[in-house]
């Protein structure tokens, strides 16, 4: 008997915890309320179980011990997880980043079967970023080229990763000056666990700027090689309609979800479903055809690509099995739930993971690799298609129907929407149409509401002109409560919806998963190159309201980093060091121009995010 | 001061061990018509066999060689005018204060025949008797609680059991229907051949074994019968000696008779129910034990009125555990339950209006306590039942 | 009289207490008592408050204590001068009582390491005291939300007494402490609860 009402603004979300409570199904809240009170050390930041002179412990209160066992203080021990956070999220990012410029090496060799390359002119134009020489060279021998180059920027070769150049030159003044210009991606992650090592950097100032660093690696790095590649690969999004919410699940339909992070396993699912052998075994069982949806991330690189619709976000994973209609589900890697193998078991689902990284226990392993990628996913169909006829019917439960929601917002797409230059868009923030434009992006965490902190930021930013970008999981969030349709402008106040009126778009724009934040840093940069400022000069701002994962602080740094205010909703396990929430929250603006803020409010998060703005305009001499 | 003791269960014994250890320099005696003092509560478990007869006693007599301490006698009359007591012998004992803590026995229907083989199971010497006669089958007359722990305690010694219930539930006095099912089940699963709705009409004695004869005319031929209908308080030697008794020895929250120096504990005095709002009698263990202790610091002085005392009970079979207090049926009361169906748990309060009067908790004992003296405060009111449900109380004080 | 006294603002759940209390009530006292057939179980317990907020809930050691007055075979009973309630294992029948009758909700029911099914909870470490050692729970410790001191202490006064009485109780009133990282981040937690009761 929960109090369905404060797990979640979604009635797909509540109908069907209550139909888990009924078939006694553990959920993620029911694991939440177990573990709760989480422990305040590790809260705070203030446990160290880095080496085993320890585990080691601070007291917040002052009367008990002071210092671990090596002597770190508060400082120490908060800089240094912190800075393992950080690096373990760019690493996630970028490891995913590796895959994709393998699979574009294995496409130059000739050795990757199913894949091709899709945007042809982006890969010459991203060939140019890395001075790669494209007249009189093919397809092949360019990707081939540009993956090699790539997999430098992971090594040491080069003093400053490439894509580091599209940074405006202030900015990248700064970093010089702050030395935090990443040196190599893989480099500044083996650096971060180096220092953080028993006896190597205690100085806390130094920990956080290689944790800068390395995040920097991640957003200049390995993220935007994971977008610009993706692109090469499966296409630059363009704007699409498509749908969401659990009602994009089709009761006569075979079922299948996919999972995960990395396009490269979900693109291949998505060819063997359009496979016609396949739909036809599909009919031959009963079932209509073969619906394909998306969760997380895999399923934000599908949408905004090929349209697939998105059953649901982060806290909707162990959801979708609950409806008793989900044949298959394919998961790569990140964020998956240990526990959804758990649910699945209640019902026919079966499940697969693919990559050699990412095993789970009750799970089918079928890997896959660049050249067996096709034959793979037409084998899980194929299972999918026939596990059809064990579903039990009774126990099918859709709350909803889907709704409709505008995708394939990439930098391209927008300015192509913007008639080819970001000129009107400019002209909009000068004339006070748009006061501003923040990203909301990040994941769904327990313990805040589901999907709250998303909506209703979205809702108060839109309704006070200013433009909402968003990633992840804060899309589906978003998109669910109809602020990504051109109807959505009935939320955004009048400036705001005369230029979503005049460009047919949407008050909240879906620019793609969380390593397309990247795509966020790539339109600050062009817009304060093109006002010839700095990107802490605009009126910009990040959010992150419902974040839980290390990947996630890695992202709020290189934003913070790169000269935007950044707000969190949950708080970050650094509490326990007075110097470093000071920092944080204050003593950043004074270096990058941009600093951090924790409010669990959306609505109070939202007043800061406005007053910002305002000031900002008010610096660059606009009208608030 | 003298102070004499009348009965040494769990009252009289509370109330004496409480006087020895407040103050030094009081002459007591105690009076017990036993040879013995021992735990009724575990009788059924005697029988059971999970105890051996030395394991029910709870205090050695050689313990009190401090006091006066008389056993194996009666008490025949109370002397108010020369404040003395006489015993079966015709001793007499003179007090300046004495404690009235004779208890309760059990009730005996027409057929309660020890010839035939019919017992009730109050004191050792009954028990000792059902040990001799029970070989292979026993029939229990009432489901409730003495009942169904006789019931259990055969079930552990291997004994065909058949339940002879009136209602259509077990503890259908103090406990739900939802509860009470609970309870069936479990009796059932225990193989104990339950027949509910169903009363004895007859027994008689047949070839050595007793024949129990039910309203439907099923005749049931078994080693011995137990009957656990409840009990009476033992009242007569207040009522001759000119008490005011109504269904049990009527006392003040000081515990005291309507005899300023006559103090009534346990079974036997008809004290407050905190829920119920009048005066009754909760013939329970940890009642009497309170009473005693009450009583003994009035009688050193110290003036602590007693808050009166709630219906509660524990039942706990093998895996099976449920507590129940309070009320959970009756007028305008209202249950609101929360299971834990895969656990096999759940917890439910009763309220009338939004007062908390009753609590059962099956399988997870852990917060019992804090919600039976949430009821025992007497004034804890809860406007949301399903969010009282989840939360736990740190402490009963505050919710 | 010396006893474990609770101060619940500082609690940070941790749950060291528990792990350390189920240490010191093992076979072998040591690290790897989690692989003891039975192994031992913690009986100091972190429960929730109503605010989310963690509360260090062990036995009072009431004095008359609900539990003793509710054994129906004198399996609990009092030692060091009347100042531990104690619980014999052999003398245990399991009848539940005392979980009914503890006000503070204490008391579970586990199988000792020699497999006797009994009632179970705080000792007062009385094996440690004796030998001059603090009770294992206030040794784990590290933010003084367990501290073994002198009860009389708080009583000699009018305010201490309150103080004494609410510890007691387990509802001691949240006492403004210098402004620290602990008192932010429940500040942070109690606004996560009102957000999400909206």
């Amino acid at each position: 008997m929960k109090d369905y009402k404060e797990l979640s603004i979604c009635t797909d979300a509540t109908e069907t915890i209550k139909k888990a409570e009924r078939e006694n199904i553990e959920l993620v809240w029911d694991r939440k309320i177990a573990q709760e009170p989480h422990c305040g050390f590790c809260e705070l930041g203030l446990s160290c179980r880095i080496c085993t002179m320890g585990p080691c412990r601070i007291d917040p209160f002052g009367d008990g011990p002071q210092k671990g066992v090596c002597g770190a203080d508060a400082e120490i021990m908060v800089a240094r997880n912190l800075l393992r956070m950080i690096s373990a999220g760019s690493a996630s990012h970028s490891d995913h980043g590796r895959d994709l410029v393998e699979v574009l090496y294995a496409v130059g060799e000739g050795k990757a079967g199913g894949y091709e390359i899709k945007d042809e002119e982006k890969l010459k134009t991203i060939a140019k970023i890395y001075n790669i020489t494209v007249d009189g060279k093919t397809t092949k021998e360019i990707a081939k080229e540009l993956a090699l180059a790539m997999m430098e920027d992971y090594g040491m070769k080069k003093k400053e990763i490439s894509f580091v150049s599209i940074a405006p030159e202030k900015r990248k003044e700064l970093w010089r000056k702050l030395n935090v210009i990443p040196r190599g991606i893989d480099r500044e992650v083996t650096e971060s666990m180096h220092r953080s090592h028993m006896g190597v950097d205690n100085d806390y100032i130094s920990l956080l700027l290689q944790g800068v660093r390395t995040s920097l690696a991640d957003g200049y790095g390995g993220s935007m090689i994971g977008t610009y590649v993706s692109d090469i690969l499966f296409g630059t999004p363009e704007p699409k309609v498509s749908a969401l919410n659990l009602g994009v699940i089709k009761e006569d339909y075979v079922n299948i979800l996919i999972h995960g992070h990395n396009p490269v396993v979900s693109e291949m699912i998505y060819l063997a479903v359009e496979d016609k052998e396949l739909t036809d075994l599909a009919k031959s069982l009963g079932a209509k055809g073969i619906n394909l949806a998306g969760l997380c991330c895999t399923g934000n690189e599908l949408l905004m690509r090929k349209g697939i619709p998105m059953a649901g976000n982060h806290l909707m994973t162990e959801l979708t099995i609950v409806t008793g209609a989900v044949e298959a589900m394919v998961v790569d890697y990140q964020c998956i739930m240990p526990a959804l193998s758990e649910v699945a078991k209640c019902y026919h689902t079966l499940m697969f993971s693919t990559s050699d990284k990412a095993k789970f226990p009750g799970m089918e392993h079928i890997e896959f690799n660049p050249e067996n990628a096709r034959e793979r996913a037409f084998k899980i169909v194929k299972l999918a298609v026939e596990n059809f006829k064990n579903r039990k019917k009774e126990k099918v439960y859709i709350p909803v129907t889907e709704v409709k929601s505008m995708t394939g917002f990439s930098v391209e797409a927008i300015l192509k929407a913007l008639g080819g230059t970001l000129n009107p868009l400019i002209d909009a923030i000068k004339a006070g149409n748009i006061k501003g434009a923040v990203g909301i992006v990040g994941c769904n965490n327990p313990k805040i509401k589901h999907d709250y902190g998303h909506v209703e930021l979205a809702k108060k930013l839109v309704a006070n002109d200013i433009l909402v970008l968003t990633t992840g999981c804060a899309n589906v969030a978003i998109g669910k409560a109809g602020l990504q349709v051109p109807e959505g402008k009935v939320f955004a106040g009048e400036g705001l919806k005369a230029v979503c009126n005049a460009l047919g778009i949407p008050p909240s724009l879906h620019i793609g998963s969380c390593v397309d934040n990247s795509r966020i840093l790539v339109i600050a940069s062009a817009l304060a190159n093109a006002l010839g400022v700095d990107i802490s000069d605009l009126p910009l701002a990040g959010s992150a309201p419902e974040w839980y994962s290390e990947k996630a602080v890695a992202i709020a740094f290189y934003v913070m980093a790169s000269g935007i205010y950044t707000v969190l909703g949950v708080m970050p396990p650094i509490l326990g060091s007075k110097k470093i929430t000071d920092l944080a929250v204050n003593g950043l603006e004074g270096v990058f121009g941009a600093k951090f803020a924790v409010e669990p409010d959306p609505l109070k998060a939202g007043d800061l995010i406005i007053e910002h703005i305002k000031n900002k305009r008010k610096a660059l001499g606009l009208a608030s | 001061m003298n102070i004499v003791i009348v009965g040494l269960s769990a009252g009289g014994l509370s109330c004496l061990k409480t006087l020895l250890k407040y103050s030094k320099d009081i002459n007591i005696t105690a009076i017990t018509n036993e040879d013995r003092i021992y735990s009724r509560c575990l009788l059924t478990y005697l029988l059971g066999r999970e105890l051996g007869e030395k394991d029910i006693n709870i205090a050695d007599i050689n313990d009190f060689r401090q006091i006066n301490l008389i056993t194996g006698k009666n008490v025949t009359e109370i002397k108010r005018e020369k404040k003395t007591i006489v015993l079966e012998d015709g001793k007499e004992i003179s007090y300046d204060k004495l404690i009235l803590a004779v208890g309760a026995d059990p009730l005996r229907p027409t057929y309660t025949k020890e010839e035939n083989n019919v017992f009730t199971l109050r004191y050792l010497r009954e028990a000792v008797k059902i040990e001799k006669r029970l070989k292979n089958s026993v029939v229990v007359v009432g489901g409730g609680y003495v009942g169904i722990k006789s019931a259990y305690g055969f079930y552990k010694r291997k004994v065909y059991t058949t339940m002879v219930v009136t209602s259509p539930y077990p503890l259908s006095v103090t406990a739900d229907e939802e509860t009470g099912r609970v309870v069936e089940k479990e009796l059932i699963k225990m193989k104990i051949d339950l027949k509910l709705k169903s009363d004895v009409i007859d027994i008689s004695k047949k070839e050595g074994l007793a024949k129990v004869t039910l309203r439907d005319e099923t005749e049931i031929h078994c080693d011995a019968v137990i009957v656990g209908k409840g009990v009476k308080p033992n009242i007569k030697l207040a009522k001759n000696a000119g008490l005011d008794c109504e269904n049990g020895i009527l006392v003040n929250e000081y515990l005291q008779t309507s005899d300023k120096d006559i103090f009534a504990i346990g079974d036997c005095a008809e004290s407050f129910d905190i829920i119920r709002k009048e005066r009754y009698i909760n013939a329970i263990w940890p009642v009497a034990e309170e009473q005693g202790y009450f009583c003994a610091l009035n009688i050193l002085g110290r003036d602590v009125s007693y808050p009166g005392s709630i219906s509660m009970n524990s039942l706990k079979m093998e895996n099976f555990h449920l507590i129940t207090a309070g009320l959970l049926k009756g007028d305008g009361i209202k249950t609101h339950t929360l299971w834990h169906k895969n656990k096999n748990q759940f917890r439910k309060i009763a309220l009338k209006d939004d007062l908390l009067v009753g609590v059962a908790f099956l399988n997870n004992p852990e917060d019992a306590g804090v919600y039976v003296n949430l009821i025992k405060k007497g004034d804890t009111r809860i406007s949301n039942p399903e969010e009282f449900l989840t939360t736990t109380p740190v402490s009963y004080y505050k919710i | 009289m010396k006893t474990v006294i609770i101060n619940p603002e500082r609690c940070v759940g941790c749950m060291q207490c528990r792990f350390q209390c189920a240490l010191a009530h093992s076979k072998s006292k040591d690290y790897f008592s989690v692989f003891e057939e039975i192994p031992s179980k913690p009986r100091i317990h972190i429960v929730k408050t109503k605010d989310k907020e963690p509360f260090p809930n062990k036995c009072r050691h009431c004095n008359p204590a609900p539990c003793e007055q509710s054994c129906i075979t004198k399996a609990i009973y009092r030692a060091n001068n009347d100042e531990i309630v104690l619980i014999n294992p052999d003398k245990c029948i399991n009848c539940g009582m005392c979980a009914m009758a503890c006000p503070f909700g204490v008391i579970r029911y586990h199988l000792y390491p020699h497999r006797k099914l009994s009632a179970h909870k705080c000792d007062q470490c009385i094996l440690r005291l004796t030998e001059g050692e603090k009770p294992a729970c206030v040794s784990a410790c590290k933010v003084s939300a367990l501290v073994y001191d002198d009860i009389n202490k708080y009583m000699t006064n009018v305010e201490g007494r309150k103080i004494a009485e609410l510890v007691y109780l387990g509802i001691r009133e949240k006492r403004e402490e210098n402004i620290n990282g602990y008192n932010l981040l429940k500040a942070y937690n109690k606004s996560l609860l009102e957000i999400s009761r909206r």
